[in-house]
């Protein structure tokens, strides 16, 4: 654990305590008015997180700036990442808008550019084929009614 | 107890019983092949594909899936000396070594052969100690049962990432996701946010396709394109006699994965790595091992398929998962309309039997698909990487949304995943937080329940002796990778005393219990 961990755990902590503030405006029954109130429980349990939280600030504090720190991944492969992250919530709003099929068509050829494969033979396939045999599948086979968008 | 498991053969030998069965074994055994591809993410993408079907071949599919993969991820740890899922890592010490030997389809077999073996007898065990242990639980209270859940939570501080801190907040993290929406006794909403669809509460199944599927593509994406360059030839079969030489390799790691798997949280990895240690403790040529020893291959494969087994026993007993992969089980027999507990031995006899019988047949499938066409299996590993993965994408999108027909859970699924792979880059994975969000909902309602109950009485925890009990097993399980790291230190010492050099880290360990 090195010091990467510490901006993590920091932004951990400000998400726990926002939180357990927002425990203070969640309804509450005037019968009910025990320990075991709707905030109750949500309370303790980020009580015992910031707890371990700080134990983890505590821990990455004193092991220094140079405490194991794994080396980060490197400007491309971050890229890639983002780009295959940016492309699978385009094909959750292009299921939504363009169709299923189309999206998944789309995303397949997107994803697999983003990774680098520049055979379009094994593109043009993937992107064909895949699609068609997930969508006979569940709308077919498991009567799944899948979005139909303005395409299909 | 042995009628209604002749009752279960009877049911599962129903042709579509057979088919799920046959499937889910196949499936797992493919998916298990595949570097990168786990058995949790397995069971959480074929979940979509059950919702249709009745409870028996839904779940027993699900098992099947659970054993074959776990199984499958020892072909390419032997092939390729990449394991198919992190229960095969400790395979690759003997089995790869063996595999660069020539003997590939020895090293395949023996695998095959060890890990029908832990499986078959893990089933055995669960048939046995499961209803027992259902017994027991059925008097249990909602302080025994606060107690008992908060037990299964606290064995995730020994599974995951290294620091036990992070696996704990980890799970912390996951009971705090199982806080959201309606509270169940005053009826209020919490932290909905104004959108109604978190009104319901984050269901399980987009969660864990995201954590466990999603968030492992996106990992895949940092490695970019990758093709498996597979030229070894498979050919011959262990011998009669040399299964017979490993004989008690594998009574001992199938006692010992079926231990593991029976403590909440402690799944195939964990017993994978102890029954290679223990085998070659136990070994008369120690100094053998890693060079393409037999023991050396049926100790962890043995372990890790007797752990599936083992992991059910608490699962379907006790609600309180066994592993990972034993939670998205949990969560899939609960979509399925069968709450795990002791009462399901009750209200679902008839099905959890199936079940049962589903996971004998499951190990007599995958030991002839393993001896029949290990070659076969060999070639999945040809499959690129980037022809799967948006393929692993798109189920996980269509299959969220197929749980209710709607896109909400498909941006909870997109969500986890994203946050599932920053989470993993910072040393978190994703077990411990599907094991306290599954455990989540139990640990509140009996803790609330036990207060209510008992006038706001917190010291009725330490008062009945079930509870007593479990809550020393709690804090046993809290020291536990700290009693680990003592007992590994020791025996590293005595070793390097013996030895007379410098005292290094021999034991084989555990770095990722995602299994």
């Amino acid at each position: 654990m090195g010091n990467k961990d510490l901006p993590m755990a920091v932004t951990m902590m400000i998400i726990f305590i926002v939180l357990f503030g927002l425990s203070f405006t969640f309804q509450s029954s005037g019968v009910l008015v025990t320990h075991t109130t709707a905030a109750f429980f949500p309370r303790v349990v980020l009580a015992v997180a910031m707890f371990l939280n700080l134990i983890l600030i505590i821990q990455t504090l004193l092991k220094g700036p140079d405490g194991g720190a794994k080396k980060g991944i490197e400007p491309e492969a971050a890229k890639r990442v983002a780009l295959s992250m940016v492309c699978t919530i385009a094909f959750g709003f292009g299921t939504a808008y363009l169709g299923t099929l189309v999206s998944m068509a789309l995303f397949i050829v997107g994803i697999m550019l983003v990774w680098g494969n520049r055979n379009f033979k094994v593109i043009f396939l993937n992107a064909l084929i895949a699609p068609i045999i997930v969508y006979l599948i569940f709308n077919k086979v498991l009567l799944v009614q899948l979005p139909a968008g303005i395409l299909l | 107890m042995f009628e209604q498991l002749l009752t279960g053969f009877m049911t599962m030998s129903e042709p579509i019983n057979i088919l799920a069965v046959f499937m889910g074994v196949l499936g797992g055994m493919i998916l298990g092949a595949m570097p990168g591809l786990t058995a949790p993410m397995g069971c959480a993408l074929l979940i979509p594909f059950t919702y249709s079907m009745p409870p028996v071949p839904a779940i027993s599919m699900l098992v099947s899936l659970y054993c074959g993969a776990t199984y499958g991820g020892s072909i390419s740890a032997i092939l390729v000396h990449a394991p198919g899922t992190p229960a095969a890592a400790a395979t690759t010490f003997d089995g790869y070594p063996l595999a660069q030997k020539g003997q590939a389809g020895k090293a395949l077999g023996m695998a095959c052969i060890s890990s029908f073996i832990g499986g078959f007898f893990s089933v055995i065990v669960l048939v046995l100690l499961a209803p027992v242990l259902a017994k027991i639980a059925i008097k249990f209270g909602p302080p025994e049962y606060f107690a008992l859940s908060i037990f299964g939570l606290s064995m995730i501080s020994s599974i995951g990432s290294k620091s036990v801190i992070k696996n704990l907040l980890g799970g912390t993290i996951g009971v705090f996701i199982a806080c959201v929406g309606m509270d169940e006794i005053s009826g209020f909403s919490r932290y909905d946010f104004g959108i109604t669809h978190l009104m319901d509460g984050v269901s399980f199944i987009p969660v864990m396709i995201g954590l466990f599927a999603a968030a492992e593509v996106f990992r895949q994406a940092e490695i970019g394109m990758r093709k498996v360059v597979m030229d070894r030839k498979i050919t011959g079969l262990p011998t009669w006699k040399e299964v017979k030489s490993v004989k008690t390799t594998l009574m001992r790691s199938s006692l010992i994965g079926t231990f593991i798997g029976i403590l909440p949280a402690e799944g195939g990895t964990v017993a994978s790595f102890i029954g290679y240690n223990e085998a070659k403790r136990f070994s008369k040529n120690p100094e053998k091992f890693g060079t393409g020893v037999l023991e050396g291959i049926a100790g962890p494969e043995c372990a890790n398929n007797a752990a599936t087994g083992g992991s059910m026993v608490p699962t379907m007993a006790l609600g309180i998962p066994g592993s990972g992969t034993a939670a998205v089980i949990l969560g899939a027999l609960m979509v399925h309309g069968m709450r795990p507990g002791p009462l399901m031995f009750i209200q679902h006899a008839n099905e959890v039997y199936a079940v049962f019988a589903g996971m004998f047949i499951a190990n007599i499938m995958f030991l002839g698909l393993g001896l029949g066409g290990s070659r076969i299996f060999s070639q999945i590993l040809r499959v690129p990487n980037y022809v799967l993965s948006p393929i692993i994408l798109i189920l996980c999108v269509v299959g969220t949304y197929a749980l209710k027909n709607n896109m909400a859970d498909v941006w909870i699924m997109l969500i986890c995943g994203i946050i599932g792979y920053k989470m993993k880059a910072y040393g978190f994975t994703a077990a411990p937080i599907v094991l306290g969000l599954v455990l989540g909902q139990l640990i509140e309602i009996s803790l609330r329940r036990s207060l209510i109950v008992f006038e706001n009485n917190p010291f009725i925890f330490f008062t009945r002796p079930w509870s007593v009990a479990l809550l020393f097993l709690t804090v046993l399980g809290l020291c536990s990778p700290m009693i680990r790291t003592w007992f590994d230190n020791r025996g590293a010492r005595k070793r390097a005393k013996k030895n007379g050099d410098s005292c290094e880290g021999t034991t084989a360990t555990c770095e990722d219990g995602l299994d």
